[in-house]
């Protein structure tokens, strides 16, 4: 950390929490794939529950990590990098040892640790609210983040499913571009087709992880701007009031969130157009095709 | 030079009057206390008094006549930049050297619409207003007619806050007030020496880990104005905390937001680049927060981040070619 940090000791009279049985027992594993001619290769993460298997391919994006309001989670982040990783879980309000800034977060001599290759340390959480969240590296976040250590953290209602053909996270990142830097969405510099079923309600998940910029992202069907209906910012649901249907198009800054809701028609295409604008630079765009089905 | 906590207004005041004497200087900066770089900038003073990053508080009541002298100190020009070609980017002006004139921008707190005054090289000029909008407000000087987006040199610690507090009712004491400011200056390979590269951000003055540090309780309310006085977007961001936006500066006012707008992780300031404050008020209820240590940052926007570096040029070499300017400088 360097520049516009502050640093916040919070105390709390009623001393440490007890711990607890935790509801669910995750697996999170960093890794690094082979960039199959030698060169360093994505770097990301697998996911496993307690008795599953983890997948063994990673993927950018890192997987979905789905909590439930109010349940207490034990998520243990193993390092199989060659290189010592931490994990922020960002807006999640959480104990601060847990928290992913090694060395600071915590209290006393207990502060997060800065996991080294081959060791691992468990997070718990019990999320107070639902919403759209983000996990993501702390460390060396210049090369972490741009190789894809990222993903989604997503609290749900207690008891509500999560349904992937409704539901859906689009994420703009860094990606590595051979040595230079680029703007990817979903960690594709040139985004695949991304077909909804028409006739029911979607979800859309904005998540702005690129440590830089802002970006402007539209709902858009041809020249003409679509509307969409705003659900959530920063993972907390808006106020009835802001709840409204409006022009589908945002502008989320680093770290932000945004939830909307949208209703594609019965048939046709729309596309998400994801654009960077940069002072002095030409913009930069990602178009995500959306076409119904 | 002093780092500015924000937490002392300055100026006289008398019923219903604030007499404020303010200068720009030529100062030393040390953002990371005496352990790295000493670097030489334009810095608001009260007069009499040490020159400050940011500038001097300006605090008072509405409905306060405010009567503030600003005094150029500058007798030549100086050496505020270099943006050198090729490096910095596509349309922001090769500004190498600024001033002597000053000029500021915001000093009226939103009372009139076009808030600049040009200040020439050694002379002073005085300002009268009377407060009547509540909000916060950023003032900041530079040493060309740039726009905020462009002021990265040696005058981008020009930058102070103004607060209008409404005419009843007493301000949290606990309130805290934040300026972000930045230093760039790039290498400039195609000019003269020096060829330096130091990158700074800072909050208050310092830049972490030498940033002010604070202590609270589980159940404490903790209310922030911040203002961005650098040439970009700094999204805000705490860790393990929700907080709730209670208004944004406008420049000519601020926008007080409805009671049960959402909680934020992160917020955005407004860009910078336009004239007046960019104040988003924070406040934070801790009730349900966990103890423990927490960082709270803000990401910079709009550009690549930079590692500071040292300079490379000699004292001996800057002294030999800007006699005046480096004995005043690292």
């Amino acid at each position: 950390m360097a520049g516009l940090v502050l640093g916040i000791e919070v105390s709390d009279p009623r001393g440490p929490a007890k711990p607890a049985q935790p509801d669910r027992v995750l697996r999170l594993v960093a890794r690094e794939a082979s960039g199959g001619d030698g060169s360093t290769g994505p770097k990301g993460f697998t996911l496993a529950e307690r008795g599953g298997r983890a997948v063994d391919s990673l993927t950018v994006p890192g997987p979905p990590i789905l909590l439930s309001k109010g349940q207490l989670a034990a998520i243990t982040v193993v390092n199989t990098l060659a290189e010592p990783a931490t994990i922020h879980w960002h807006g999640m309000e959480l104990e601060s040892v847990f928290d992913g800034v090694a060395g600071w977060s915590g209290i006393g001599r207990r502060l997060a640790p800065l996991i080294a290759p081959g060791d691992s340390f468990t997070v718990r959480m019990a999320p107070p609210r639902a919403g759209t969240f983000i996990y993501h590296s702390h460390m060396d976040e210049t090369d972490q983040l741009r190789r894809g250590m990222y993903g989604p953290l997503l609290v749900l209602e207690p008891g509500a499913p999560f349904d992937p053909e409704r539901d859906h996270v689009f994420i703009a990142a860094l990606a590595a571009d051979g040595d230079s830097v680029t703007q990817a969405v979903n960690g594709q510099v040139t985004p695949l087709a991304y077909p909804v079923r028409s006739g029911t309600r979607h979800r859309l998940r904005f998540i702005n992880i690129d440590p830089d910029d802002t970006v402007e992202i539209s709902l858009v069907a041809g020249p003409a701007l679509l509307r969409w209906r705003p659900l959530a910012s920063d993972g907390a649901d808006l106020p009835a009031a802001l709840a409204v249907e409006g022009p589908a198009r945002i502008r989320l800054s680093p770290g932000e969130t945004r939830d909307v809701e949208w209703s594609p028609p019965d048939s046709g295409s729309a596309e998400l157009v994801f654009r960077w604008d940069f002072i002095g630079l030409p913009d930069l765009t990602r178009r995500v095709p959306i076409p119904t089905r | 030079m002093v780092a500015n906590d924000n937490r002392a207004p300055a100026g006289t005041v008398r019923p219903g009057r604030l007499d404020l004497a303010l200068e720009a200087r030529i100062a030393r900066w040390q953002p990371d206390l005496d352990v790295d770089t000493t670097v030489t900038v334009l810095a608001f003073a009260e007069a009499g008094g040490p020159p400050s990053i940011p500038g001097p508080l300006v605090r008072v009541r509405a409905g306060t006549e405010v009567r503030i002298r600003l005094r150029n100190t500058l007798t030549d020009s100086i050496r505020i930049g270099p943006p050198p070609p090729g490096v910095r980017r596509p349309g922001v002006p090769n500004r190498q050297f600024g001033g002597p004139d000053l000029v500021v921008r915001g000093l009226r707190a939103g009372t009139v619409g076009h808030d600049t005054i040009r200040i020439a090289a050694g002379a002073e000029r005085e300002i009268r207003f009377r407060a009547t909008k509540p909000g916060t407000y950023l003032y900041w000087g530079s040493l060309s007619t740039d726009t905020l987006t462009l002021r990265t040199g040696r005058d981008g610690q020009l930058s102070g806050a103004i607060v209008v507090d409404p005419a009843d009712g007493e301000p949290d004491p606990s309130e805290r007030i934040f300026v972000v400011t930045v230093l760039d200056l790039l290498p400039d390979s195609t000019g003269p020496e020096p060829f330096e590269d130091i990158f700074e951000m800072a909050i208050n003055g310092r830049s972490w880990p030498h940033t002010e540090r604070f202590a609270h309780a589980v159940g404490d309310t903790v209310r922030w104005r911040w203002l961005n006085g650098s040439d970009t977007r700094h999204p805000m961001h705490l860790h393990g905390f929700h907080f709730k936006l209670l208004a944004r500066g406008q420049g000519r006012g601020d926008v007080v937001l409805p009671p049960d707008a959402p909680l934020g992780v992160t917020a955005s300031s407004s860009p910078a680049g336009r004239s007046g404050s960019r104040g988003p008020h924070l406040a934070r209820q801790l009730a349900d927060a966990l103890p423990h240590r927490r960082p709270h940052h803000l990401f910079p926007s709009g550009r690549r981040r930079r590692s500071r570096t040292t300079p490379t040029t000699s004292r001996a070499t800057c002294l030999t070619r800007w006699p005046d300017w480096c004995s005043a400088s690292r």
